[in-house]
């Protein structure tokens, strides 16, 4: 069975992206926001298996809404994917509980490694 | 293209760094037609590094696929990638290297090829063209070391020129540098600001034309069907410009960070129009950056708070 992912990023460009990328592979796309209120909403509608967040996004960013996520299910998987490598950025969001960090711009390749790795690892 | 400002110091100087095919056209030797097919004919037949290894069965479909992502997170060359993998050897590398630079197509013999001008007049422009360089760069080079603020203005310089060539496939060359009390704004405006330690804005301006080709580049990049690329700015152009300009601030950041800067930067935003001009804070001044590409340039802007002396300053390679 297909792994459900929701993606959250303010970018249609970068929606683009994630899609073409899960595109013919184990991954199915069930849902797409594009800011941190759309990704808790839609996180709690479709309970996906794992969570693609952007972080600066408008209304909420995506360090608030990983925190707020987890703080509705802590088991919730989630891989941040930001241009944004700053120590401050990357320390907070792995220690507020996400499972990994993708810099943008990434290759299909290098994702999908972190998507696959994070599932091997629950 | 806008007029340079009253106290650009010659920021969009006559001649100044250019590529080869913009001194041509400067110089009325060749028309824009002649240009952009010749630049076609070269990117049809001149072949990557790693097409070549493939074709010669030295490298498989995985390991190019593997250096292609290694290289996103360093500058360094395919080629170097490769060797330090053990994908080849360092004497294989040489063999792909002089026989990829013996097949290349330079835009000189492009231009020859397809009949718009003779050897002769090819090699003495050129040899014109580069002592006209290195005067040009040399004095860009000076600008930059009067410029304050000058880790945040090297590290946009290099992300800009980085991502251009990483995403829109586009290389890109330093032409001026001013510190100004204005934008000089193109058509199209995308900026971002930045909060925290260090307080900055980064603008990037652009003509219709450049943004088409950059918004391009990168939706190829990304699987978009060649009969669905936006032929008009359109949202997703726009889309693309401010996700650009967010990408290449967000490594600006990265990098200020390793010299434990604190920032956060807002979501980015677009304006259109060459009257576009935000207004300063008092005191801040706005450090203005011109790039060259083979089809055009590109504005970009820095705003920040005065330079203080505490902070450090790194050379730009
Ligand atoms: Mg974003």
């Amino acid at each position: 069975m297909a792994h459900r992912v929701l993606a959250v990023d303010d970018s249609l460009l970068m929606h683009k992206a994630i899609a073409s990328t899960l595109r013919d592979t184990e991954f199915e796309l069930v849902a797409q926001g594009k800011n941190g209120e759309e990704a808790v909403e839609l996180y709690v509608e479709h309970r996906p298996d794992l969570v693609l967040m952007d972080i600066v996004m408008p209304k909420l960013s995506g360090k608030e809404a990983l925190k707020k996520i987890l703080a509705l299910d802590p088991s919730a998987r989630v891989i941040m994917i930001s241009s944004l490598g700053t120590d401050d950025a990357v320390t907070e969001c792995l220690q507020a509980g996400a499972r990994r960090f993708v810099q943008k711009p990434f290759e299909s390749q290098q994702l999908l490694n972190a998507m696959r790795s994070v599932l091997r690892h629950p | 293209m806008s007029e340079p400002s009253p106290d650009s110091e010659g920021a969009v100087a006559v001649g100044g760094v250019q590529f080869f095919g913009q001194y041509l056209l400067a110089k009325g030797l060749i028309g824009p037609e002649a240009l952009r097919e010749a630049l076609d004919y070269q990117r049809s037949v001149n072949i990557p590094l790693g097409a070549l290894a493939l074709s010669k069965g030295l490298l498989t479909e995985k390991q190019v696929l593997h250096v292609h992502t290694e290289q996103r997170r360093s500058d360094r060359m395919f080629g170097e990638i490769a060797v330090l993998k053990g994908f080849m050897t360092r004497q294989q590398l040489d063999e792909l290297l002089r026989e990829q630079k013996e097949a290349r197509v330079l835009l000189g013999d492009a231009l020859v090829r397809k009949g718009y001008l003779s050897w002769e007049k090819v090699a003495e422009a050129y040899k014109n063209y580069q002592a006209e360089q290195a005067q040009a760069e040399a004095q860009v080079q000076r600008r930059l070391q009067r410029i304050p603020n000058r880790l945040l203005v090297d590290s946009v310089i290099q992300m800009s020129t980085r991502m251009l060539l990483r995403m829109g496939g586009q290389v890109s060359k330093l032409a001026a540098v001013a510190q100004e009390t204005r934008l000089l704004p193109r058509e199209y405006t995308f900026w971002q600001e930045v909060e925290g330690d260090l307080p900055f804005a980064y603008y990037l301006s652009i003509g219709t034309p450049e943004l088409l080709a950059l918004a391009h580049a990168i939706l190829r990049a990304v699987g978009e069907p060649e009969e669905d690329l936006p032929q008009d700015v359109d949202l997703l152009v726009l889309d693309v410009g401010k996700e650009f300009v967010n990408i290449v601030v967000g490594h600006v950041c990265t990098r200020l960070s390793h010299d434990g800067f604190s920032t956060m930067p807002l979501p980015p935003d677009h304006a259109e129009g060459e009257d576009f001009s935000p207004t300063l804070q008092p005191g801040a001044s706005s450090i203005n950056v011109r790039l060259v590409l083979p089809l055009g340039d590109v504005a970009i802007s820095i705003r920040c708070e005065p330079s203080r002396e505490d902070f450090p300053t790194t050379r730009i390679r």
